[in-house]
């Protein structure tokens, strides 16, 4: 039997999201309304990692383009080892994959990332657009794009929307072994408004996603401020094990 | 009327079978793929106890024969699904369905346990047999040479009665219900070791929330509804017939390998002494049977 691990420590280690630097725990989703030939990049930081284009056409069936960053960055630069396990050599949507995605005008494009650190944003401008049109930047939330956010990391977390300064919290609880296998709730859906966060207190269970709805422009910030580490562990377990040297 | 009749009885002839008993060992080991797992074992056995029982129907039935598992240890792997994040829908459409989701994430990977179970007993129920005799000449031996060369090389030609089984009925293994604690244990700690050390507490409590009931999650992937004792002992006895094997090796062991009792033939009656040759007699038409008291074996001499 052949048997791969599927195991990205970033999981564990990326605590906190930020929608202007996508990691695998979020995801944004945009859409093309106007019919027409786009250009993307990929970037990483001030890093232009990889380009991509969108077709938005309004002959076409497809509902939903799916984007995947980390095989984008995979595909243009396979030297780099830095991309967890997961990428897949076909991103786009041709026979070959690619980076070419074709779309109906009406539908929706989700850019997120598989695997590795991430850290990723993307800007998207019309072939044909004026000199003037600066185009998409994902690090502004348009409205009507969602951002798509899981947290895992038991705790409290802080959110803020940068761009109108609303903020809430969020408090994700300590995941309980039940006697059934723990499944995520589905996501709540949070309205990024021109003042506030509806709802500004959310109770999460961990792994639950969060749907946070653009209403105005948005860069939707989440950081830890208290972790919570669960119930003490009775005295003698760790909860890891180890090697401890024997009592004489 | 034969010329020689020799009769043991029936205590002695126990006496005898417990040396047959006490020289039979098994050693195997086997691995296989079984679809959602792979699986493997290593035993070695050897048998003690049992009540032997003689005939009048010339039969030899040994009964509640213990089969002590030395080494008895089991290695099953299978791909733990682990615990998803995403694969939720962001838009559903109007029809119930959804016009755009999240791809799912998913932390896995293969672990390995390896219950040791040795130490275990389990039964040979019933070996019902005849005795059979074998006249056996010594591959070692030169076909020149007189029997009292061959006596004096060690080579001599024996007369052997096997206790030959025409049934051997091993019972399934045994597994105490107490193994379903162990393996609960070696998975959680398999879980553990798949992780680095510096994965924190709390993403291994997620994982294992995410997981459930450990027994009830490798049920549910190894894809069997009994107890986990009863999987296993299926599994070495009958996915791997491991009974069948030691019901065969038990047969074949009785039947050529290790005699009941044997005679050399010619059958010394005086010891070379003072110079003269030891005076033999040989052995013709050895017949062995039982009744409810004893074992009687007749032959001619000529």
């Amino acid at each position: 039997m052949t048997m791969k691990p599927t195991f990205d420590p970033n999981l564990f280690l990326q605590i906190g999201l930020d929608s202007a630097s996508l990691t695998m725990m979020g995801s944004i989703v945009h859409t093309f309304t106007e019919p027409g030939s786009y250009r993307g990049a990929l970037h990483r930081g001030p890093e232009v990692r990889a380009n991509f284009y969108i077709t938005a056409d309004k002959t076409s069936p497809v509902a939903q383009a799916t984007i995947d960053l980390t095989a984008l960055d995979a595909a243009a630069h396979p030297a780099d080892g830095d991309k967890g396990e997961c990428c897949c050599p076909k991103t786009g949507d041709g026979p070959a994959g690619g980076n070419r995605f074709t779309l109906n005008p009406r539908g929706y494009t989700l850019f997120h990332v598989s695997g590795g650190v991430g850290g990723y944003w993307v800007s998207v401008r019309k072939i044909d657009a004026a000199q003037t049109d600066r185009g998409y930047d994902s690090r502004a939330l348009s409205p009507g794009d969602i951002f798509s956010a899981t947290i895992i990391r038991p705790g409290t977390y802080s959110m803020t929307n940068v761009s109108t300064n609303a903020s809430g919290e969020i408090v994700v609880s300590y995941p309980v072994i039940g006697e059934k296998a723990y499944r995520p709730p589905n996501p709540i859906r949070i309205d990024c408004g021109p003042q506030s966060f509806e709802p500004a207190k959310i109770a999460l269970q961990p792994g639950q996603g969060m749907l946070f709805q653009a209403k105005v422009p948005s860069h939707i910030v989440i950081k830890l401020l208290k972790p919570d580490d669960g119930p003490p562990k009775p005295s003698g377990i760790t909860g890891r094990r180890g090697w401890k040297k024997p009592e004489l | 009327m034969s010329h020689i009749t020799i009769a043991a009885s029936s205590k002695a002839f126990e006496k005898l079978f417990n040396v047959v008993r006490d020289n039979f060992t098994f050693a195997k080991s086997d691995s296989g793929s079984f679809g959602p797992f792979s699986a493997s074992y290593n035993v070695k056995l050897h048998l003690d106890n049992g009540t032997v029982q003689l005939n009048d129907d010339d039969t030899v039935e040994v009964k509640n024969l213990d089969i002590v598992w030395d080494i008895l240890k089991v290695g099953v792997c299978f791909n733990l699904p682990g615990f998803c994040i995403g694969g939720w829908c962001i838009i559903p459409d109007p029809w119930n369905g959804c016009l755009l989701g999240v791809p799912e994430i998913c932390i896995g990977g293969p672990i390995c346990i390896n219950p040791n179970l040795s130490g275990l007993v389990s039964e040979i129920n019933d070996v019902k047999a005849r005795l059979k005799p074998v006249y056996f000449v010594d591959p070692g031996r030169d076909p020149s040479w007189s029997d009292l060369t061959a006596e004096f090389n060690g080579k001599s030609n024996q007369w052997k009665i096997f206790i030959d089984p025409v049934f051997v009925s091993v019972d399934p293994i045994d597994i105490p219900a107490s193994v379903a604690n162990m393996i609960e244990n070696l998975v959680r700690d398999a879980i553990e070791d798949m992780f680095p050390s510096w994965v924190p507490d709390w993403a291994i409590d997620l994982l294992m929330a995410a997981l459930g009931p450990i027994l009830d999650l490798v049920k549910s992937i190894l894809g069997f509804v009994d107890s986990i004792e009863d999987f296993i002992s299926d599994l070495l006895g009958n996915t791997f017939d491991l009974l069948g094997l030691i019901e065969t090796a038990v047969a074949d062991y009785f039947a050529s390998k290790y005699p009941i009792y044997k005679f050399e033939d010619p059958y010394p009656i005086l010891p070379g002494s003072g110079g003269l040759i030891p005076v033999k007699i040989p052995i013709r038409q050895l017949a062995s049977h039982v009744n409810s008291k004893e074992m009687i074996v007749t032959a001619d001499v000529g």
